[in-house]
């Protein structure tokens, strides 16, 4: 156990024991769904639904029903790609990173950030399998043994890379994510009363009893995958950003993408984390889990991660006219002029200027404010990914084929309906799992309580040093 | 008779006992049944090991047995071979395209009996000086497009007698008991055809008339060059449109002629003109053309100088150029009117130009007034034009229509005073300016027939339908110019009950013969005798059979003997033009659709107009200028534009707007031909019809109209068009000089090619050697006019499925090879090619056009072919981009990454190619596409065999016609010879009637493509993304005095190591 100064404000509020964290946190599995998780719920399943109607739609006629051209072979689907698979980047990085750097704060939000990547990737997913004209065909993209030659894909492709990627990330962070939560099943197994509820969790739990063994292993098998994992949050987007930035295209063949990347994609993960736990922290009652301090941290990578992006946006705008090259000063130029104007303003205004907003303490603890900034910083990510996208191919070298795009009522609709997917994998995943890792809070308990921490004040003064107030925690 | 028996051996002949107990055996020795399963193997208790194999085993094997379906092939072999069909080998055969307008001399290409693509033919019987020459070896986007018409489900498919079904026996017997009565009644009976070319068919009718002497032959044209005719006539005595050689032309001056595009014989000119515009270091000399025209069109686009004037300008135009030069050359100068601004200047220019080649000049003008025509006449007299530019002697059949008698039967048929009128080929039901006044006489005509191969207009009206065969199914001959023939034979088995219209002429007749004898007579009698390297006809009718084309020597007329009185002419012609007033109307057919017979063929309406780039519509052109000030908008982006209603005299229609620079300011101009109602699934219903704004005015058709007035209507339409972007913002994709420029540097590009080389160089890959063939191209921007007909023989060849117009303006359109059209404008600051520079542009009439032909480039390093997840496009050992179709899974990735754009997706079901019928793109509920028809089995017929029909969701490009190159690998294998130049032509090059276009293997060093990639034109587009393209550009020269874009460039240094 570290040891940890008791002028750190304390990561759980209320003096807690370990009997009261395991109720606070398994109440929401235990009781029945309230009416508002129903409703909630319902709406999203309708969401799904309709976007996976969509789907077949575009499966069914061909990706004809969808607004892509002649010259925009990828819009909004691809768009939604990288977004989501961005989105999905807070969790891995919470989980691994942070757990290298030994921020014990992570322990509040990871299981939700953790179960937020893998529904992301799963609606990532979606696009690369349903943007494909024969998605009958995908497995053509697996280098799988075959009869014809063998005929092997092509290892070149970024495209092909990112099957590698994305699968990786996905079993990666599905394990990280389930040996985690391993312990808190056997948990709520052990408080369950009905039998069906003894039988499924005890099925979950794999057999867990909480022996030394166990726990030894557990350790052990955390380790290795974080330490898999944190390779997984620099390569995954990485490698999504080489989809653009190995090809020929004025606006995607740029050097800088892979970091420009990787920032962006904490930047708006950590939005949609912030975006969940603000709702999850108010709705579970779980304020003194998920306290301020855990969502200033949270701003303050936001506020580091939009400042790279930001630094990112003006180095391509320098580097386009440092390069005297006519092809990509126009792909600038016509990014921030051109008639897609308003999708490069709204992305530099949700990413680089309102992000600074947190320099200011206030709004960097303020709950209503942080919301809305995560919300708007989606939207910034959002039009971030059509803005490289869209507005790179729809003007690229040959001006005779230069077209404009807009999106058919089909992929909006599967677009809503893979918010519709993640919200509906997220509310059953609150409704059945322990939001918090309460094996991780009771793990820090000791170090990090409000009660521990008055104890260490008290032992403080009482040695006779200096009197420091606590730090406010409000 | 008796049953035959045959015997295996002695035994059974002789029915040996010992035979006869074994002979229903069917094994020798007994098998060991009993043996096996009364083992122990059986008796045996499965393990669960064995039970899991067996069951393994089972599992599989019965996947195996119910996935590997065999398909059921339904093979019909020939009972008897023809001796020349093999199958999956093509045949040739040589025709004749003549369809009353357009005339082109074809090599007909069927498979397995099946008419699939048109060639150009080369016939051996046409010398290599001969004056007809460039009539052979180009074809033009209709012609080209003529195959699919013979597969058209709306074809009449039998006769039929006021519209309902018949027999031939019934029609005939009505028909000939018809006329015989009206013979003896006396009633007067009309022919009424399109200007014939076949001498035959001439020749025919004559006997017709002699059979019924009551009979009259009456020739109309929709679109009549009779001014040029009804001159010459008064000049020379000559009533017929003269022979034209812009080859022999150094300086070249037309009136609004658009002698590329429509005017007579745009495929002869274009391949005459093009002769001196290739130029090359050996070749440094350029003919010069000068245009003056009211709208942009396809010639004007291609001229060196150009100005604009007004339609009823046109008189005073060449008035100007008479004075200008009479001027220069001491003669006495007409009273005119004066040209002001550009044209004036213009006008002052060519003249000098043109007396200072005198003979080598030609002046044409696309007026049809016969005045305007005989000014035409006296300024090529005056500059001694007659015998090299043009040619009284080799005179045109084509165009020989009479508007006065024309004219004449509609009176005589208002008047009730035809009996019969037999209407062979001709539609004035649609495409007469009086049509409803046509379609008002007919009713009072007692016997109606037409003879027409459509269900039009014309013969919906008539009494008898009694359909000709499609002209790929028909004997027939031309004689498209004096001495010239051609002939044209049947190359597939009538597809319905039709019949062939001289053999109905025949019938009527009563003369038993069929057509084929009677041409077979015809040629025999008349052709024969005039040579002399055939000793029997048979032979001679053989050879030209074969050769399809036969000429013979033709006097030329002595123009010395001219009566011109020019003074008179200009004055009357003069009148007309101080007599129009306010917005006049240009009337022009497109490239594409010319006068509207074709509406209903799908490849012509999809094919982009070459200057608009508009598909499946016609819509009023209107200059920038001009749509300001009337508050006119066009939204290229949302495909939106205006309505407005146009009126001239008593006719006015509602049409769209098209914004079109390098329009005339003071005139607006709407295509002919489109606006039909009875052409079939594709053309109903597509644009307004324009003729009914011609105008006749006793001997003289005008296709322009003044007293305009545009109203604007609060509607918009949508209009859809494959590009929307007019500059080519200065990149250097398009590459041009002027002349002079050019004659002092011609070698420039090679060492700009060299240092490219060197550049290319640098990469970290190993080389790709291309040790055998290395396919590759060159495109001669300056032959290139953008006529578009190597687009619609790429999809001829290539199975290109056609969208319609919904997809076509949701940027789907599937073209392997497009040509791209830029402007750029001449201003006071020099030339503007930037679309942010276009506010600096002072008149949008200064236009400059640029064609540029792009299609996959083959790239040897090729973007699309790394990015391609499952290799599904990859490089061929002979440098080809190749797509293995039923790998790809359609990411789409290789489209984006495309720096040409030359990829095409196959976003729907275009083709039905899908399993199931359910998901055809005019079944998609939201999108509201129309069926073209072009995927009903009778239409697919036209499908090549050898190219592969591609399925939804596979992306597609240009193959370089890889089915060819494997053809000609094949023909020199089974000679045993090495590939050739010759061996192996894209479809795109064998239709190009520029010869802009050369192919072939890169490694021979002979080939002319690599002699075109070493040019100092040459050059490679995009060349600095290093994706070594395997098709070069030879720069467009423009010979003007002024600096062009490219002029201003700076040089790129060469490297040097």
């Amino acid at each position: 156990m570290h040891a940890e100064s008791y002028l750190r404000p304390p990561l759980i509020q209320g003096n807690k024991t370990y009997l009261q964290i395991t109720e606070d946190i398994s109440r929401s599995v235990e009781a029945k769904p309230s009416r508002s998780w129903w409703i909630a719920t319902t709406i999203s399943a309708i969401v799904m639904t309709w976007g996976l109607i969509c789907i077949a739609w575009t499966v069914w006629f061909g990706i004809g029903t969808w607004g892509l051209n002649r010259t925009i072979g990828w819009g909004w689907d691809i768009t939604n790609f990288v977004w989501w698979i961005g989105i999905g980047h807070a969790g891995t990085l919470i989980s691994a990173i942070l757990l290298l750097f030994r921020q014990k704060w992570r322990t509040g939000v990871n299981r939700a950030a953790e179960a937020m990547t893998i529904f992301a990737v799963i609606c990532a997913a979606l696009f690369p399998v349903f943007h494909m004209g024969r998605v009958w065909l995908a497995f053509y993209n697996l280098p799988y043994p075959n009869t014809r030659g063998p005929l092997w894909p092509n290892f070149n492709s970024p495209l092909m890379w990112d099957v590698f990627a994305i699968s990786t990330y996905f079993t990666v962070s599905l394990m990280f994510w389930y040996t985690g939560l391993i312990p808190d099943i056997a948990t709520i197994r052990d408080r369950a009363k009905t039998k069906i509820a003894k039988w499924s969790y005890g099925l979950l739990s794999f057999g867990w009893v909480g022996s030394a063994k166990h726990w030894q292993r557990h350790e052990m098998l955390s380790l290795v995958l974080a330490g898999i994992s944190t390779p997984l949050v620099l390569s995954v987007h990485t490698i999504v950003s080489f989809d653009f930035a190995t090809s020929v295209i004025p606006g995607w063949h740029t050097t800088i993408f892979p970091p420009y990347f990787v920032a962006g994609a904490i930047f708006s993960g950590f939005a949609m984390v912030l975006t969940l736990m603000l709702i999850t922290r108010k709705v579970l009652n779980l304020e003194e889990y998920i306290t301020l301090d855990h969502i200033e941290s949270m701003n303050k990578i936001i506020v580091l991660t939009g400042s790279i992006v930001g630094c990112a946006y003006l180095t391509e705008l320098f580097t386009a006219w440092y390069s005297q090259n006519p092809y990509e000063q126009y792909a600038f130029a016509n990014r921030a002029l051109g008639p897609y104007w308003w999708s490069y303003w709204g992305m530099m205004t949700c990413n680089v200027i309102s992000p600074q907003l947190f320099w200011v303490r206030k709004l960097r603890r303020s709950v209503w404010f942080t919301f809305f900034m995560s919300i708007v910083i989606n939207c910034g990510m959002w039009f971030e990914r059509f803005v490289i996208i869209v507005t790179s191919l729809h003007r690229d070298y040959v001006p005779s084929s230069w077209a404009m795009y807009s999106p058919t009522w089909v992929e909006i609709s599967i677009y809503v309906g893979s918010i519709g997917l993640f919200f509906t994998a997220f509310l059953i995943f609150a409704k059945t799992m322990p939001v918090i890792a309460m094996a991780e809070i009771r793990h820090i308990m000791k170090t990090s309580g409000e009660a521990q921490k008055k104890a260490a004040l008290a032992e403080h003064k009482h040695h006779g040093h200096d009197t420091h107030p606590l730090p406010n925690t409000n | 008779m008796e049953q035959k028996n045959y015997w295996k051996g002695l035994e059974e002949l002789h029915e040996d006992p010992g035979f006869l107990k074994e002979r229903d055996k069917e094994f020798a020795e007994e098998l060991p049944v009993e043996e096996i399963f009364n083992s122990s193997v059986v008796n045996k208790p499965a393990n669960r090991r064995d039970f899991l194999k067996m069951l393994g085993f089972s599992v599989s094997a019965a996947t195996l047995a119910a996935s590997c379906r065999i398909p059921v092939k339904k093979a019909i072999p020939y009972v008897i071979k023809p001796e020349e069909i093999i199958p999956g080998v093509a045949n040739y055969y040589a025709s004749t395209f003549y369809d009353g307008n357009d005339y082109c001399p074809v090599l007909v290409k069927t498979r397995d009996g099946r008419p699939i693509k048109i060639e150009p033919l080369t016939s051996k019987h046409i010398s290599a000086d001969s004056p007809n020459r460039y009539l052979f070896g180009g074809t033009s986007a209709r012609a080209q497009a003529s195959v699919l018409s013979l597969y058209d489900n709306s074809r009449p498919q039998q006769p039929s007698i006021t519209g309902k079904k018949a027999t031939w026996e019934i029609a005939d017997t009505e028909i000939r008991n018809r006329l015989i009565e009206a013979k003896t009644k006396g009633g007067s009976m009309v022919i009424l055809t399109p200007t014939l070319l076949s001498p035959s068919t001439k020749q025919l009718i004559a006997d017709f008339i002699m059979a019924y002497p009551a009979a009259k032959h009456v020739v109309y044209d929709p679109i009549s060059y009779s001014g040029i005719a009804i001159a010459n006539e008064r000049n020379y005595g000559k009533h017929v449109v003269p022979g034209y050689h812009f080859e022999n032309a150094g300086v070249i001056v037309s009136i609004n002629a658009d002698f590329l595009g429509t005017w007579i014989s745009p495929v002869e000119y274009t391949r005459q003109y093009v002769q001196n515009r290739k130029v090359s270091a050996t070749q440094t000399k350029m003919s010069r053309h000068y245009h003056l025209e009211s709208r942009l069109s396809l010639t004007g686009s291609n001229a060196d100088k150009r100005a604009v004037i007004k339609p009823s300008e046109e008189a005073t135009a060449v008035v100007a150029l008479y004075n200008k030069i009479a001027g220069l050359t001491g003669a006495a100068a007409l009273t005119g009117a004066q040209l002001t601004g550009k044209a004036e200047k213009v006008i002052a220019q060519a003249a000098e130009d043109l007396v200072a080649s005198k003979g080598k000049g030609l002046v044409v003008a696309g007026s049809n007034d016969p005045n305007v025509q005989v000014v035409v006449n006296a300024i090529n007299n005056m500059l001694g034009s007659y015998g090299t530019t043009i040619s009284l002697g080799r005179h045109s059949n084509t165009h020989q229509s009479s508007n006065k008698d024309m004219q004449l039967l509609m009176d005589d048929m208002n008047k009730g005073a035809i009996n019969t009128l037999i209407v062979y080929g001709a539609n004035p039901a649609y495409d007469h300016a009086d049509a409803k006044g046509f379609s008002e006489a007919i009713k009072k005509v007692e016997t109606t027939i037409s003879l027409n191969d459509r269900s039009d207009e014309t013969s919906a009206l008539c009494r008898y339908h009694c359909p000709d065969h499609h002209y790929l199914e028909s004997w027939n001959d031309a004689s498209p110019k004096a001495g010239l023939f051609t002939m044209c034979q049947p190359v597939i088995w009538p597809l319905f009950q039709t019949r062939q219209a001289q053999d109905s002429l025949l019938r009527w007749m009563g003369n038993t013969d069929d057509y084929y004898t009677y041409i077979k007579n015809y040629w025999v009698k008349n052709v024969y005798p005039s040579q002399s390297t055939y000793s029997d006809s048979q032979s001679f009718w053989d050879m030209c059979v074969k050769e399809g084309a036969f000429e013979m020597a033709v006097a030329e007329v002595n123009s010395s003997n001219a009566s011109i009185d020019a003074a008179a002419a200009a004055n009357a012609s003069m009148a007309a033009a101080v007599a129009a007033k306010g917005l006049e109307l240009t009337l022009y057919e497109k490239v594409a659709m010319g006068n509207g017979r074709y509406a209903n063929v799908p490849w012509l309406q999809e094919m982009p107009d070459p200057i608009s780039k508009v598909v499946w519509d016609n819509y009023l052109c209107v200059s920038p200028k001009f749509a300001k000030e009337n508050g006119l908008v066009m939204d290229v982006v949302a495909h939106t534009t205006d309505m407005v209603t146009v009126t001239a005299g008593k006719v006015s229609i509602d049409v769209p707007v098209y914004i079109q620079p390098g329009q005339g300011d003071t005139s607006v101009a709407l295509a002919l031909g489109y606006g039909r109602n009875k052409s079939g699934k594709a053309g109903d219903g597509v644009g307004q019809n324009a003729y009914p704004f011609v105008t006749t005015a006793g001997d003289s058709t005008a296709y322009h109209i003044s007293g305009v007035t545009i109203t604007k209507l609060n509607k918009k339409y949508e209009i859809a068009m494959t590009q929307t972007h007019f500059s080519f913002e200065g990149r250097d994709a398009i590459q041009e000089t002027s002349l002079k420029e050019y004659q002092k540097h011609p070698e420039e590009g090679i060492a700009e090619k060299e240092a490219l080389k060197h550049m290319w160089a640098e990469t970290l890959y190993p080389e790709q050697k291309f040790p055998g063939a290395k396919w590759g191209m060159a495109i001669d921007l300056n032959s290139c006019i953008g006529c578009g007909a190597c687009t619609v023989a790429c999809q001829a060849e290539n199975n290109v499925p056609v969208v319609g117009k919904t997809e076509v303006m949701r940027v789907h359109e599937m073209s392997w090879i497009r040509i791209d059209r830029y402007y750029s404008f001449q201003s006071e600051h020099g030339t503007i090619d930037k679309e942010k520079e276009y506010d600096n542009i002072e008149d949008y009439q200064d236009i400059q056009v640029v064609f540029q032909p792009m299609l996959c480039q083959h790239c040897d390093n090729a973007p699309c072919e790394n990015v391609c997840p499952v290799n599904a496009t990859n490089h061929s050992s002979e440098g080809l981009n190749q797509m293995a179709y039923n790998r790809c899974i359609g990411t789409r990735y290789c489209a984006n990454n495309c720096p040409y754009k030359v990829r095409r997706f196959n976003w729907l079901d275009y083709t039905t190619a899908d399993v199931f019928p359910w998901n055809e793109p005019w079944k998609v509920p939201t999108l509201g596409i129309k069926d073209t028809g072009m995927t009903d089995a009778m239409t697919r017929m036209v499908l090549n065999p050898d190219v592969t029909v591609r399925a939804r969701g596979v992306m597609e490009k240009c193959s370089f016609c890889v089915q060819r190159i494997q053809e000609g690998k094949l023909h020199a294998k089974t000679e045993g010879r090495p590939l050739v130049e010759g061996d192996v032509k894209s479809a795109c090059q064998t239709a190009c009637p520029a010869d802009a276009i050369s192919f072939g293997n890169l490694n021979d060093e002979t080939s002319k493509v690599r002699k075109d990639h070493e040019d100092g034109r040459a050059y490679y587009t995009l060349a600095e993304l290093n994706t070594r393209p395997a098709i070069a550009y030879m720069k467009k020269v423009r010979n003007t005095d002024e600096r062009v874009p490219g002029d201003n460039k700076p040089k790129k240094a060469a490297v040097h190591h």
